[in-house]
């Protein structure tokens, strides 16, 4: 029935997207992934840190995700559901490497080397910073980085992230907090390196739900 | 008050995990140590410096990849539907939810027709009536030859994907096929989110390293001077050569070496979005490889060695190079 068409409307909701992929709309999904595909695309490479790795993980995802549509429940938003098997599929992946021996080194160039000097180049991913900050990150237990990824990196709020991952926003706060005690001694010497964002920094948080300890007086601002 | 606070408790302070005492201890604590003082700012950066690392955008080959994947598994799911139905070869493993896979079918029958990129591949093995494997062989023939002929054609006339995918890729498509000859299956690919076409040689040729780049300039000479006029084919594409069904059928799940279904995926991944001019399904220093040529800046290309083993999901490159652009 070539003649039918549905009157486009430019920006269907997630759910709706979702409810046409499982009527048979051989284009929702697609439409869905184009449109989350750079926030997913971060949680990815972040918690894998091997752009390899994310892509793979990030297509057993959405393969994933394309089959299970059905059972969609509408319990959290479709955003959180993408989000939930993207980082699923990562955190399968790294506990796999994690069991294997490390290759060592941080894939951070293989932005680059990815992209074979045709695709976007990440104009950020040669940063010295970005690259030690990743190196240490990796030495954390698997769910401590999930949980700092989301929070820290990439500024979710906790709220959020919890139920991404699917545990109570207290773990998500102390996964976090373990974590960055870890990452103390380990980054040290990137804000001795005179790069040291001032605390305040800290604050860039703020608009999520993750707050600096309440009436500590360690707020300087 | 003399015993410093742990990290570790400082951290969870900081995020107002801990129980009201230890909470106004650290206070009292944090109020006369400056060395504490001085860990609970260093917590603070560890987050500013987490901030700092950027979220990259994905790069273009990685969506490329997905779309492509996406694309295969909507036509995997079709199909199975369409065994399911026509045949009664029953329910498809993995498939929980026919309903879906109905529907994808019908919308690839109704919307699609032939044009849609996965559509050709066949998953044999998962099916289980040697009725239904003839039926479903011959309905692959039917569509590789009406794909050879009127591959772009249909394309073109088959609503939303066909409007978008305009002149060039077309065009090239249409040329590729004509050099390779009539027994040649019409592949798919996305290119920029369009899909394009391209059709695969087998030359026999053995590729060297050191050779790469002039075997190459030679074999996209030959390809192009078997060309019918280039561009006009566009607009009114003929069959030209009708291939035979029975080496069509050849072509239907395999291309020399490699199945049709990753020879798709490999094309599409290498290709990341980019026009595909030549693929030869042949050797790489005496070894079974492809090679596939990618159009690049001004003119020129760049040349990708595969193995076997490329697919949608790997790539399992060998070597690459470039080609100057002189045309």
């Amino acid at each position: 029935m070539p003649g039918q068409r549905i009157a486009p409307d430019p920006q269907p909701p997630d759910a709706e997207l979702l409810r046409r992929h499982v009527r048979g709309d051989p284009d929702a999904f697609s439409q869905l992934f184009l449109r989350h595909k750079d926030r997913l695309w971060a949680v990815a490479v972040r918690t894998l840190a091997d752009p390899e790795d994310a892509a793979d993980a990030l297509q057993d995802a959405m393969i994933s995700a394309f089959r299970r549509a059905g059972s969609f429940r509408g319990d959290s938003a479709v955003t959180t559901w993408l989000h939930r098997i993207v980082v699923n599929a990562c955190l399968d992946r790294l506990r796999r490497k994690a069991a294997r021996p490390a290759t060592g080194g941080i894939d951070e160039r293989n932005l680059d080397k990815l992209a074979m000097g045709r695709a976007i180049p990440d104009p950020s991913s040669a940063s010295d910073t970005t690259i030690d900050v990743m190196a240490a990150l990796r030495t954390l237990p698997a769910d401590q980085q999930a949980a700092l990824v989301l929070v820290d990196m990439l500024g979710y709020p906790v709220a959020d992230a919890a139920e991404i991952l699917g545990i109570s926003p207290g773990t998500v706060k102390s996964r976090c907090a373990r974590g960055r005690a870890r990452l103390l001694p380990r980054l040290a010497h990137l804000r001795r390196a005179g790069g040291a964002p001032p605390p305040a920094a800290g604050n860039r948080s703020a608009a999520g739900n993750v707050s600096p300890a309440q009436g500590g007086g360690d707020d300087p601002s | 008050m003399t015993r410093h606070i742990r990290a570790e408790a400082l951290a969870r302070y900081r995020e107002g995990g801990l129980g009201s005492r230890k909470t106004a201890r650290i206070r009292a604590h944090l109020a006369g140590c400056p060395r504490c003082t001085a860990m609970d700012h260093e917590l603070a950066g560890v987050t500013a410096l987490l901030a700092s690392a950027p979220a990259p955008a994905m790069p273009d080959q990685v969506t490329t990849r997905i779309q492509a994947a996406l694309t295969a598994e909507a036509a995997r799911m079709a199909e199975a539907a369409q065994v399911t139905g026509a045949g009664g070869a029953g329910h498809q493993p993995g498939q929980p939810r026919p309903r879906q896979a109905a529907g994808a079918a019908r919308a690839r029958q109704s919307r699609h027709a032939a044009g849609r990129g996965g559509a050709r591949r066949r998953r044999l093995p998962e099916l289980r009536s040697p009725l239904a494997l003839r039926a479903l062989g011959t309905a692959a023939v039917a569509v590789v030859i009406a794909g050879s002929i009127y591959g772009f054609a249909q394309l073109a006339s088959s609503g939303q994907s066909g409007s978008t995918a305009s002149g060039s890729s077309g065009a090239a498509g249409l040329g590729e096929r004509a050099a390779a000859g009539p027994n040649s299956p019409v592949l798919h690919y996305r290119s920029g989110g369009r899909l394009a076409s391209f059709t695969p040689f087998s030359t026999g040729t053995n590729f060297q390293r050191r050779r790469l780049t002039s075997q190459v300039s030679s074999e996209l000479q030959n390809s192009r001077r078997s060309l019918p006029a280039s561009e006009k084919m566009n607009a009114s594409p003929r069959p030209h050569a009708a291939p035979a069904p029975a080496s069509a059928s050849l072509h239907g799940t395999s291309f020399g070496f490699m199945a049709v279904k990753d020879l798709q995926g490999c094309v599409t991944r290498i290709a990341a979005g980019g026009t595909v001019r030549l693929v030869d399904v042949a050797r790489y220093q005496g070894k079974r490889a492809t090679i596939i040529v990618v159009a690049g800046g001004a003119g020129g290309a760049r040349v990708f060695v595969v193995g076997p083993g490329c697919s949608g999901s790997r790539s399992d490159l060998i070597a690459q190079a470039s080609l100057p652009g002189a045309g």
